[in-house]
């Protein structure tokens, strides 16, 4: 075992120094000329030689490289065009509210995915299954922009029911002032007790986590229910029906188990699927997130900060899919042999 | 012990096989002899009540021990199954779940048929002595085992329930020859110390010869001839199982 | 996701008797639910591919496609005359969301094309030759699918300017990588059977094996993953132009149509709820005749 979490992580480090590499080639070689893009179309030769010797863009291009390497290694991404400061710190602050949306988004994925998954499987070629397919189909093809609109259309312009915007609803800092422990509201209303926050931070939430539980919930539902049946057909769940076991038994627990691996390997794509959904999602809800902090650097055409976007979310990638490397080793023993 | 009257197994329109009379006493081996596609396996799925979950389904009698079991609610079955009546299959490692150890698997079961927490090592133990296994297998996966040994666990699991009649469909094939006499002598055992009832599923007439009674030639889903192993092995009656006898054994697929 | 290789039954399976053969093989094929979805999603394919072909010639204002504006009739509810509205400078919504087929097929073969093409040549090679050009190769495709797909192609397009043609190399750029794969072990294992080893024996060059044998065998799953590609592409790019790192104005492509008529959701729904539809009925067509094709090839996994 401890074998193999060394050669998975060495292998981790290879695909991160090559991400690294990625971003540098996007940043400086497909654009054209970075400077122009930084002083803008109008500036002058002198304006442009002055962002060349700022930046080091008058360097050879593997001292850049270098340059770019050590910034990273020091946590230093460089300064957002858009906020002036410092990347890094700007995706300290937005990062926990995102990944809270997300995670929140996707343990609800995994709560009805699954169960819809295993019940379409259990009914195997009935209109039942068909349903479960049809819906999972649907979710997995529902532009999430769009999804986001109509929600927000429906459930507050039309019926009033939920909030449209926001994290929670600001009018009550003066009867219950929150204080802040990671800076996402939702979790800071709940650590501290303030629960008349918490109860406006969490209808905040219903609709933004929909928003981004769709594709998930799908995917998750059709990869459950392909493992289970590939699994059903197996001997071994013969056998165990052959022993006596419920079916219940047979499906919860024999035929689950080998069959997590697909799911928990889905788990990791659809983190980024939904992470990078949540762009989307965050920006039409005007949640101070990781997304929105993306699309207002994608309008200002901010490319460090977009590259810093992207160089997180792929660090984030890779060190999850890692995690589930490890996390499948631990299910199913065939995958460290 | 079991009593089969004009069994029929079906997949939407076709007959897979179709077995007018078999009757197996306790302590008796039953050999099925045939190709693949001669309706043998499907005729083990249907003893053991599992045909609905291949999407098929049986029409006629099975009784065992008097029992009519055509009628029984799924519920009922699971009575039946792993307490009178367990099955081994063709590729013993595949047999077994790939996530939980063998000790698992065997706990679970004794515990599903009620064998009191107290009870269960003893039980485990003294079944893997008598298939010749060391203990210590039960904290394997079973991709850390051979084929035999996987058998041969199957085999202990069967012996611990203590059920009247084994059903070993093809428990041989996937083995080599020397793996296989091994097998074979542990079914025998089962049935010596046991008596219990086995109904032993091959395509392999030399090997039923080794253990069976009385034997069962299929081809096609049809019965071609049945009787006793001496006269099925010495004097066939019918040209197909010459040709079944003549045929150089060969380790294939069944289903 | 697990992007297996179907293992191809013979055509002469699916044409002869196809419920009595393959129910043995695969009961569930015997109640024949499955097939619907393959049909339900053709046919809307189809539609979809012929309104944007025919775009032209069945739509009521054909030069509403382009940049006209219509200062009398902006923001008209749907209605005979305009049965899907009219958007915020007046123009036919049911004639851009028509127009707006062509757009989005358009990138979707150009991605389908460009990515199938670099990611065949690259995992053919890789497969073929084996060896350090294999580990390369396979380390390049690694890197490149560490990245969110979807990032990927947003800080792509980012950086360049913003067109459809740009969105859709930006969406080729992180699309490739798939096939590369997909080919390599088609490629690998075509090789390890010993497919060409008639055409070896017989003196044929390698780049003459490759193009003969292997590249004929390895296609077919390729086909197979196009299709199933298809609907993520057409989302891709919706999302792209949504973000405005797309077509722009007066192009008819549908995210961006969803991006225009944001700020008047509320008020005017049908200039969101109609584009936004098309994105989702494509994506649908596109998904279900992925998933039906995805059956009849290899029915033991009816479902990614």
């Amino acid at each position: 075992m401890s074998r193999y979490v060394a050669s998975r992580v060495a292998q981790a480090f290879g695909v991160v120094l090559g991400v690294i590499v990625l971003t540098f080639v996007i940043a400086r070689l497909i654009p054209g000329d970075p400077a122009v893009a930084y002083a803008g179309p109008r500036a002058s030769a002198e304006e442009l030689a002055a962002v060349r010797e700022q930046f080091g863009l008058d360097q050879p291009l593997w001292q850049q490289f270098v340059t770019y390497i050590t910034g990273i290694v020091h946590g230093d991404l460089g300064i957002s065009l858009h906020t002036k400061q410092p990347v890094t710190s700007d995706l300290i602050q937005v990062l926990p509210t995102t990944l809270v949306l997300v995670g929140i988004a996707l343990v609800f994925a995994a709560l009805i995915g699954i169960p819809l998954g295993l019940a379409a499987a259990r009914s195997q070629g009935t209109l039942g299954d068909l349903a479960a397919k049809v819906i999972s189909i649907l979710m997995v093809s529902m532009p999430v922009f769009w999804l986001a609109i109509l929600l927000q259309i429906v459930f507050f312009s039309r019926l009033g029911w939920l909030p449209v915007a926001g994290q929670y609803d600001t009018a009550l800092d003066s009867t219950s002032p929150l204080y802040s422990v990671i800076g996402v509201p939702v979790v800071d209303a709940l650590l501290t007790g303030n629960w008349p926050v918490f109860a406006s931070a969490a209808t905040h939430l219903v609709l933004p986590v929909i928003a981004i539980a769709a594709y998930p919930i799908g995917a998750v539902a059709m990869v459950t229910r392909g493992a289970l049946l590939e699994n059903l057909g197996d001997e071994h769940i013969r056998m165990v029906r052959a022993l006596g076991f419920s079916e219940l038994s047979v499906f919860g627990r024999f035929a689950l188990r080998p069959a997590l691996n697909p799911i928990v390997s889905l788990i990791a794509l659809v983190f980024a699927y939904a992470l990078t959904n949540s762009f989307i999602v965050e920006s039409v809800f005007n949640w101070p997130g990781l997304g929105s902090y993306a699309v207002k650097a994608i309008q200002t055409l901010d490319i460090p900060a977009i590259l810093g976007v992207t160089l997180v979310v792929a660090l984030l990638y890779v060190l999850l899919n890692l995690i589930v490397d490890l996390v499948q080793a631990i299910i199913d023993p065939r995958v460290r042999a | 012990m079991i009593r089969v009257r004009d069994l029929q197994v079906s997949y939407g329109d076709s007959v897979v096989a179709h077995i007018p009379e078999l009757d197996l006493a306790a302590g008796q081996v039953l050999g099925i002899a045939g190709e693949s596609g001669s309706g043998k396996s499907q005729t083990a799925l249907a003893l053991m009540g599992l045909t609905r979950y291949a999407g098929g389904s049986v029409t006629g009698s099975v009784q065992l021990g008097g029992v009519e079991l055509s009628t029984l609610t799924n519920k009922q079955w699971r009575a039946v199954r792993g307490r009178r009546m367990a099955m081994i299959l063709q590729s013993p490692r595949a047999s077994l779940n790939p996530t939980i150890t063998l000790g698992a698997l065997f706990g679970r079961t004794l515990k599903l048929h009620g064998v009191p927490r107290a009870e269960r090592q003893a039980r485990m133990e003294q079944a893997l002595v008598e298939v010749v296994l060391d203990p210590q297998i039960l904290s394997r996966y079973p991709h850390e085992v051979s084929g035999g040994q996987a058998q041969r666990f199957a085999i202990a699991l069967v012996a611990a329930l203590r059920v009247d009649v084994l059903i070993a469909d093809e428990p041989t094939s996937a083995l080599d020859v020397t793996v296989q006499s091994e097998v074979i002598d542990v079914l025998r055992g089962l049935r010596e110390r046991h008596g219990t009832a086995i109904v032993f599923i091959s395509h392999d007439l030399a090997v039923i010869g080794e253990l069976a009674d009385q034997v069962m030639v299929m081809r096609r889903g049809e019965v071609v001839e049945q009787g006793p192993t001496s006269q099925i092995l010495h004097e066939p009656a019918q040209q197909y199982t010459r040709e079944l006898l003549l045929a150089v054994p060969v380790i294939g697929r069944t289903r | 996701m697990s992007r297996q290789t179907p293992d191809l039954l013979p055509a002469a399976d699916l044409a002869g008797e196809p419920r009595r053969r393959l129910s043995r093989i695969w009961p569930g094929w015997g109640s024949a639910k499955r097939v619907p979805l393959l049909i339900i999603g053709s046919v809307l394919g189809a539609l979809v591919v012929l309104a944007g072909l025919l775009a032209p010639w069945i739509t009521p204002y054909p030069q509403d496609a382009g940049a006209v504006v219509h200062p009398a009739q902006t923001l008209l509810a749907p209605s005979a005359a305009h049965w899907f509205g009219t958007d915020m400078v007046g123009r036919d919504i049911f004639t851009r969301v028509i127009f707006g087929a062509r757009v989005s097929l358009g990138i979707v073969v150009l991605v389908l094309v460009v990515s199938a093409v670099v990611g065949l040549t690259v995992g053919l090679a890789a497969g073929f030759f084996g060896g350090w050009l294999d580990s390369v190769l396979m380390r390049v495709t690694d890197v490149f699918l560490a990245f969110p797909a979807l990032l990927l192609s947003v800080a792509l397009a980012a950086v360049l300017s913003p067109s459809a043609l740009h969105a859709a190399m930006a969406i080729a750029f992180t699309w490739w990588p798939w096939y590369a794969r997909l080919a390599r072990g088609q490629a690998a294992s075509i090789r390890r059977q010993g497919y060409s080893d008639a055409a070896r024996v017989l003196g044929a060059s390698r780049t003459r094996q490759l193009v003969r044998h292997v590249l004929p065998n390895a296609a077919t799953p390729v086909f197979v993953q196009m299709s199933l590609d298809a609907a993520g592409i057409i989302l891709t790019a919706a999302t792209l132009s949504y973000l405005g790192l797309g077509a722009q104005d007066p192009t008819p492509e549908w995210g961006l149509m969803v991006a225009q008529g944001q700020p008047l959701a509320t008020t005017a729904w049908w200039v969101i709820t109609f584009p936004g539809f098309a994105i989702l009925l494509t994506a649908v067509a596109f998904n279900f005749v992925g998933d039906g094709l995805q059956t009849v090839f290899d029915p033991k996994r009816g479902l990614r």
